[in-house]
């Protein structure tokens, strides 16, 4: 087929252009030759509208079943929906990479679109670090992950995509995530830059801000988008498994999170500059560690991972990426001694050291998890595998600790503090958490560390609306504005600070989902024949109606679904629609749950079998708060939006 | 004391902390993946659980809607082993398929009791996560 010949050519032209685009960038910062470095600009977006070509050949190929391509003919059929078509474009392994070259590329031209300003020295060496990755990119589709690979003969129907994957979540997830890998990728590649000139002041950490913060924010969301994704479609009652997959995802963020933190103490102390150079770095390794693991057969997860050679090229990678910059760092060592001075312990300065510490040491215990089967295999035979209560053990106190340390670390200065002033800040916030946890002993809660994790997240919440208070009332004085005006002043004026505590603010409510998520979780599981009724946690449910095997998508589906009316007391609230299906796309049943969410919990149904005779089996959890996840989600992107928002131009 | 001294021995006092609640959470609750015959051959007062993969035999599935109760067999090269669960079906549970069962082996019984199912997927798929 002509469009899958063109699609490979346009893959192999991308690699020649982002090769030379290296070369040329190097030798032209190297020998000082500005025009090899416009050509590498050119070349950069000569790879960016490429790999762009290269998606919208595949999308073609995909929306008009091009069975003769493999890649085309594993994930869609003709019954399949358009919606899920375009999930297919990142279902398999052939398809993700071309997507996160192609984010890679885009995100790399829209930096060298404009010209350099405060970067000019470093530009180049930043150039070279992202045209050879995305060369890495496009040799391993090339050689390994050819999306456009054609079958000996054409089928004449699509083996479709797998039913687990059709959900509005994963049209989503996967371009979100590796949006966020690639953004990863460009203040590793000002790292590089940075080293390589030795300008390794905090330049190259305030100029790359924005793109570090939507990196950040783009892995939170997308992390938290697949937990919603697994919540729904893998009907296990949990959004979060410490499933290794998980894990590959959430160690980048947390050194991502440490590397955010790090950077402002370089930018306002000029302290930890070896360090930020070695965090941005590794951050940008462990988002290429993820596909190493999962496709090398190093460890085992449930997902079945086609295995493939393509774990040991990142391998290389990655070895190759650390070994260049713990090199360059020696060489540079001497730049690398910041000019800031160390102060008290009782300091914000430490508090933000220890902020690092418990985040690369959370990192490093998920690492340290998703190997235990491998490492465990290797020095007593036996391979050993943790289960999430073992996780939840070091997470849970690591987890708090930060999250108090938010609450804390506002209230000490630069350089020092003396002990009995931190009291004399805090102790507004240390009533409101008492007050809060004898509340909660006092109406029945038990679990204690439920009620360490609430005291805890209202004496932050202290802090941020106090500090946020003051900065309002202070305005108000100065000023003499009133109210609102004043809030939006104040952010106005302080971006940064205000998107920050914003941000903070969303972690304390996605901290509230988890504990009642975890602290409360109930469940029953019954048989009912229709027309009897169940009692759960304060709701009637009402086993009303059923669909047994109504065929679907050309008899490629058979729908299962039950009806039940949700009632609670006399009062009818809902109707809900669990379904059980089969789809000739895979073998055996693929649950979709029923969900009713509110502010307080989640009555979250499974229909775990149906008879044709109507007699279903159920498992009914009730999962409280689980929606403050999603909307510390939506409010994380909020303080991210305010906190990179462009500062009005006023010549700073 | 200089703060440079004070900041390493605070440093490394938040390492060590940080390092024995992981140390203490890596203890305990794991789970080992077995053989058939090793978890069979298991001292009867082991506490913890223990993870086995085989095969679902062919027709040896079978479930009881009224009382979510889900028997099958599964087997590798050391033998074969009935298994009890009782909850939902997992997805995709089919003959010849690989499952992974968490759990203890109930001698008395002769069947290990399941509390945890992972059916690894069977076709082709990757899930990409």
């Amino acid at each position: 087929m002509v469009l899958a010949d063109i699609g490979y050519g346009v893959l192999l032209l991308t690699l020649a252009a982002a090769a030379w685009a290296t070369v040329a960038a190097v030798f032209g910062a190297w020998k000082r030759r500005p025009e090899l470095v416009a050509s590498a600009r050119s070349a950069l977006l000569v790879t960016a509208g490429l790999s762009t070509l290269s998606a919208i050949l595949l999308l073609i190929l995909l929306f008009s079943h091009a069975f003769e391509v493999r890649y085309v003919y594993e994930h869609v059929a003709t019954f399949l929906k358009p919606a899920y078509v375009l999930a297919a474009f990142w279902a398999g392994l052939e398809g993700s990479q071309l997507l996160w070259l192609w984010m890679l590329a885009v995100f790399t031209g829209m930096l060298v679109w404009r010209k350099p300003t405060w970067d000019r020295e470093l530009r180049p060496w930043a150039m070279a670090a992202l045209a050879l990755t995305q060369a890495f990119f496009a040799f391993l589709l090339i050689m390994l992950t050819n999306p456009y690979e054609l079958l000996p003969s054409v089928p004449a129907e699509g083996v479709s995509l797998n039913p687990l994957l059709q959900n509005f979540w994963m049209i989503i997830h996967p371009p979100i995530i590796f949006a966020a890998y690639a953004l990863w990728t460009i203040p590793a590649a000002y790292a590089f830059a940075a080293l390589v000139t030795g300008r390794l002041d905090a330049g190259w950490l305030r100029g790359t801000r924005r793109w570090t913060l939507a990196a950040w924010a783009s892995l939170g969301i997308g992390i938290l988008v697949g937990a919603w994704w697994a919540y729904l479609e893998l009907g296990w009652g949990g959004y979060w498994g410490w499933d290794p997959v998980e894990n590959s995802s959430l160690i980048p963020f947390l050194v991502g999170t440490a590397f955010v933190h790090s950077a402002i103490i370089q930018d306002r102390r000029d302290m930890f500059r070896a360090w930020n150079v070695f965090l941005a770095t590794l951050t940008f390794v462990l988002t290429i560690f993820a596909t190493f693991v999962t496709r090398s057969g190093l460890i085992q997860s449930v997902h079945a991972f086609a295995q493939s050679p393509i774990g040991y090229y990142y391998l290389g990678y990655m070895l190759l990426v650390l070994a260049a910059t713990i090199g360059l760092m020696l060489a540079r060592r001497r730049d690398l001694q910041g000019e800031g001075q160390l102060g008290d312990l009782l300091s914000r300065e430490f508090i933000f050291l220890i902020t690092n510490l418990l985040l690369l040491g959370s990192a490093a215990a998920v690492l340290l998890g998703t190997l235990w089967p491998t490492f465990t295999e290797a020095v007593r035979g036996v391979a050993s595998s943790l289960g999430p209560e073992n996780y939840n053990r070091f997470m849970g106190p690591l987890g708090l600790l930060l999250v108090l340390l938010i609450g804390i670390c506002p209230l000490i200065d630069w350089r020092k503090i003396s002990s009995q002033q931190l009291l004399k800040s805090m102790w507004i916030q240390v009533v409101v958490a008492v007050i809060t946890a004898v509340l909660l002993i006092v109406f029945g809660v038990r679990e204690m560390w439920a009620v360490v994790s609430f005291a805890v997240t209202a004496f932050v919440a202290t802090t941020i609306v106090l500090q946020l208070a003051q900065g309002i009332m202070a305005r108000m004085r100065a000023a003499n504005e009133n109210v609102l005006k004043a809030t939006a002043q104040a952010v106005a004026n302080n971006r940064r600070r205000y998107g920050g505590q914003i941000i903070h603010f969303s972690i304390l409510l996605i901290v509230i989902g988890i504990t009642g998520s975890q602290a409360y979780q109930s469940e029953v599981q019954v048989a009912l024949a229709t027309g009897e009724t169940v009692d759960v946690g304060g709701y009637t449910l009402a086993y009303e109606d059923y669909t047994f095997q109504q065929v679907e998508e050309d008899g490629n589906k058979a729908l299962n679904e039950a009806v039940l009316d949700v009632y609670r007391g006399d009062r009818k609230v809902t109707t809900i629609r669990p379904q059980r299906n089969l789809h000739s796309s895979v073998q055996g049943a693929v649950t979709e749950v029923a969900l009713r969410s509110n502010l307080k919990e989640d009555l979250y149904v499974v229909l775990a079998s149906l008879e044709a005779d109507g007699l279903a089996a159920f498992q009914v959890l009730i999962n409280p708060m689980v929606i403050w996840l999603w909307i510390g989600g939506i409010v994380l992107i909020f303080g991210t939006l305010i906190a990179g928002w462009p500062p009005r131009k006023r010549g700073r | 004391m200089s703060s440079t001294m004070k900041f390493i021995i605070g440093g490394v006092v938040v390492v060590a902390v940080i390092g024995i609640l992981i140390a203490t959470s890596f203890s305990g609750s794991t789970s080992d993946y077995l053989t058939i015959a090793e978890v069979i051959a298991l001292e009867p007062d082991q506490a913890r659980d223990s993870r086995v993969a085989g095969e679902i035999v062919p027709n040896s599935i079978e479930w009881s809607t009224r009382d979510l109760h889900l028997t099958f067999t599964i087997e590798d090269e050391t033998g074969t082993l009935p298994i009890s669960y009782h909850g939902p079906q997992p997805d995709m549970l089919v003959d010849a398929v690989e499952a992974v069962v968490v759990g203890k082996y109930d001698p008395a019984a002769q069947a290990f009791e399941a509390e945890e199912l992972l059916m690894k997927c069977p076709s082709k798929y990757e899930e990409e996560e």
